[in-house]
C-alpha cells in the first residue's frame, strides 16, 4: 500500500539538487528515501593532482556558503603534514577566527532566512539576508570578494586588518546582536511561524546521537558537540571563550532559534577580537614547491552545519597522495529521513531545510578582467600571464615590503 | 557534556586497554596533534569497534578508504570521537584489505551513520562490505559498470 511522490532532484522546495523518494498513506509520510550525487564532481581526484600550497585554494570551492572553513581547515590538516601548526603567529590565528566567525553568522542568517521562506513568510527571508549584506561587506573589505574569499593561507594568512575595520567590527557585532535578538522574539512569537516550526520534525536525543549527526542539528536535540571546542583549534576555548548553545525541544524551531543563539555568540567573539587581536607578523614563509615528509593527518574544524573532516596522505612528493574530505551534510542527511516519517507532506520543506543542506558547489571557470574586454583563460595560459605579471611587477613588489 | 579531546595519561592507557583487550599487543601512536592512531587486523576490527563503542566512542566521524596500490592493499581508516568522556583524543583505526578482494565486514550495526560512508568507500574505491543493507553507489550514477571506481591509483581516466 501507500503511493509513492518523488520529490527532486530539482525541485521548487530544495535550492539544491537532491532527489528524496517519499511513500505515502493519504497525507501521511511512512518512508522516506534520500539520494544525493547529482553534484558530485570529483574535487578529492582533483586535488591529488595539485601541489600542497595550492590545495587550501580549491579546496574553498567545494562549498559557496562555508568556503571559510573549507580552507581553514585544509590548511590545517597541511600545517600538520609540513609540522608548521606551532609556528603560526598569533595575530594570523586571531584573523581566521574572525573570518570563520563572520562566515557563522552570514550562514547562520543566510538560513534562517531560507527557513522562513520554506514555510511561506518571505519578509523574514528579505530581513535577514539584508542583514546579511553587513557580514558580506566585511568579508569583503578583509578577502577582497564577496563569496569565496581566500583568506588563509599555509602558513598564515593573506591579508591585515586595521583599526578602521577594528571599530566596524564592533559596530557590526552590535548590529547582529540585536538583529538576532529580534528574530527570536518573532520566531517564539508570531502564531504562523510556530505554527509551521513548533513540534515539527522531531529528531530525539539519543537518535540524533546513533545517527551521528553533527552541528547545531545534534545540538538542536541536546547533544553537546561542537568541534571547536573539543579541539581547541587556534585558540578557541582557550583563550577565546565562548559557550556552547544546546536545546532539549529538538524540533524545528530549536533549529532556528540555536542558529540565532550562535549568531550572538559569534558577534560576541568578534567583539572580543576587534578588542584583543594582539600584533605581529600574519604569516610565516614556506618555500612553495618542497615536499613535505612522508606521513598522514588529520583536521576537523567547526563548519556553520557541523564538524567538518580533511584527511590527508602524503607520500614525500609534491602532491598529496589522497585528500580525504567529509562535509556535514553527509552527517546530517540520514536524519532527514528519520525525521520525515510520521510527518505531512506539506512540512517536509521544512524538515529538509532543518538540517541546513549544503548540496552542491559552485561551479569552476576563470574569468579575467583584462582592460576593456573580459576573457577566457586556460590553466596554462593564466600561468603565463601571472608569471609575466610577476616579472613585470617584482621591483614594485619589493619596493611595497619594504 | 562536551569535553576537550586533549589526552590525558589515563586516557591513552585506557585505549590501550580497550584495543588490548582483543588486539594483544596493539599499540597505540599518539601524533604531535592529540590524535591517536592504531592498526588492528581485519578479523579483529568488529570486536575492537564494539568495545570502543561501548566505553564512549560512539562518533563516527566518517571512514577513509585510501588506495596503497604498491602494497596491493587498501587501507580502511575508521575516524572515531569520544562523546561525553573526558580526556580522551580522537581515535583512528585503520585495517587493511587485500586490493584483489577487497571485503570488508559492515559495521552497521554498531554505527548507523556508517551506512553513508561505507556506500562512499564502496562507490570510489570499490571495497564490498559485507552485511551492509543496501551496498550500491552513492554519488556517482547507478549505471557506470563493476570495476569503475575513480579514486584507485590505476583508474585511467578518460583522454589520459
Amino acid at each position: 500500500m501507500g503511493t509513492y511522490v518523488p520529490l527532486g532532484p530539482f525541485h521548487p522546495a530544495f535550492k539544491e539538487p537532491i532527489s528524496i523518494k517519499i511513500k505515502t498513506e493519504g497525507e501521511l509520510i511512512v518512508d522516506a528515501e534520500i539520494e544525493i550525487g547529482y553534484n558530485h564532481r570529483g574535487i578529492e581526484k582533483l586535488l591529488e593532482k595539485r601541489i600542497w600550497i595550492n590545495v587550501p585554494f580549491i579546496a574553498e570551492h567545494i562549498c559557496g556558503i562555508c568556503s571559510g572553513i573549507h580552507q581553514m581547515t585544509a590548511i590545517m590538516g597541511i600545517e600538520r603534514i609540513y609540522d608548521l601548526e606551532d609556528k603560526i603567529p598569533e595575530r594570523a590565528k586571531f584573523i581566521r577566527i574572525l573570518t570563520l566567525e563572520l562566515e557563522r553568522i552570514h550562514s547562520h542568517l543566510l538560513w534562517v532566512g531560507v527557513a522562513a521562506h520554506e514555510a511561506g513568510f518571505d519578509t523574514i527571508f528579505m530581513y535577514t539576508w539584508r542583514d546579511r549584506e553587513k557580514s558580506l561587506d566585511l568579508l569583503e573589505k578583509l578577502g577582497g570578494r564577496r563569496v569565496v574569499y581566500s583568506v588563509g593561507k599555509v602558513g598564515g594568512v593573506r591579508r591585515d586588518i586595521d583599526d578602521k575595520y577594528r571599530n566596524e567590527l564592533r559596530e557590526a557585532a552590535k548590529f547582529f546582536r540585536k538583529r538576532a535578538e529580534e528574530y527570536k522574539r518573532m520566531f517564539s512569537e508570531d502564531p504562523t511561524l510556530l505554527a509551521r516550526f513548533k513540534n515539527v520534525s522531531i529528531l530525539p536525543y539519543d537518535v540524533a546521537l546513533d545517527l551521528g549527526t553533527v552541528g547545531p542539528t545534534a545540538r538542536a536535540s541536546g547533544v553537546m558537540k561542537d568541534v571547536r571546542y573539543e579541539d581547541r583549534y587556534w585558540g578557541y576555548g582557550d583563550e577565546i571563550n565562548f559557550r556552547i548553545v544546546t536545546y532539549k525541544e529538538c524540533d524545528a524551531l530549536a533549529k532556528v532559534l540555536i542558529r540565532l543563539d550562535e549568531v550572538i555568540v559569534s558577534a560576541d567573539i568578534l567583539e572580543y577580537i576587534a578588542d584583543n587581536i594582539p600584533p605581529g607578523p600574519i604569516d610565516v614563509k614556506v618555500p612553495p614547491l618542497k615536499p613535505p615528509a612522508e606521513g598522514e593527518a588529520v583536521a576537523r574544524g567547526e563548519a556553520p552545519r557541523g564538524e567538518l573532516f580533511y584527511y590527508y596522505k602524503s607520500n614525500g612528493k609534491i602532491n598529496p597522495y589522497r585528500v580525504k574530505v567529509r562535509t556535514p551534510t553527509l552527517a546530517n542527511i540520514l536524519s532527514v529521513a528519520y525525521m520525515a516519517k510520521g510527518e505531512y507532506i506539506a512540512d517536509v520543506p521544512v524538515t529538509f531545510a532543518s538540517i541546513d543542506p549544503c548540496i552542491a558547489c559552485m561551479d569552476r571557470t576563470l574569468i579575467i578582467d583584462d582592460g576593456k574586454k573580459t576573457r577566457r583563460m586556460r590553466w596554462g595560459e593564466l600561468l603565463h600571464y601571472s608569471r609575466k605579471w610577476f616579472k613585470r611587477n617584482l621591483q614594485r613588489l619589493k619596493e611595497e615590503r619594504l | 557534556m562536551a569535553y576537550p579531546t586533549e589526552p590525558t595519561e589515563k586516557g591513552i592507557k585506557d585505549l590501550e586497554r580497550w584495543v588490548g583487550d582483543i588486539v594483544s599487543g596493539a599499540e597505540v601512536k599518539l601524533d604531535k596533534y592529540g590524535v591517536a592512531w592504531v592498526d588492528v587486523p581485519l578479523d579483529k576490527l568488529k570486536d575492537t569497534l564494539k568495545n570502543l563503542k561501548e566505553n564512549g566512542y560512539v562518533h563516527i566521524t566518517t571512514i577513509t578508504g585510501v588506495d596503497m596500490i604498491d602494497e596491493n592493499k587498501i587501507a580502511l581508516i575508521y575516524h572515531l570521537a569520544p562523546y561525553g568522556i573526558s580526556g580522551y583524543p580522537q581515535l583512528c583505526v585503520k585495517t587493511y584489505v587485500p586490493r584483489d578482494e577487497p571485503i570488508a565486514p559492515s559495521i552497521v550495526d554498531m554505527f548507523k551513520a556508517a551506512l553513508v560512508y561505507e556506500r562512499e568507500v564502496y562507490d570510489l574505491l570499490g571495497v564490498k562490505f559485507e552485511g551492509h543493507p543496501n551496498l550500491s553507489r552513492i554519488l556517482l550514477p547507478k549505471d557506470l559498470p563493476e570495476g569503475y571506481h575513480p579514486l584507485r591509483k590505476d583508474f585511467k581516466e578518460e583522454g589520459e
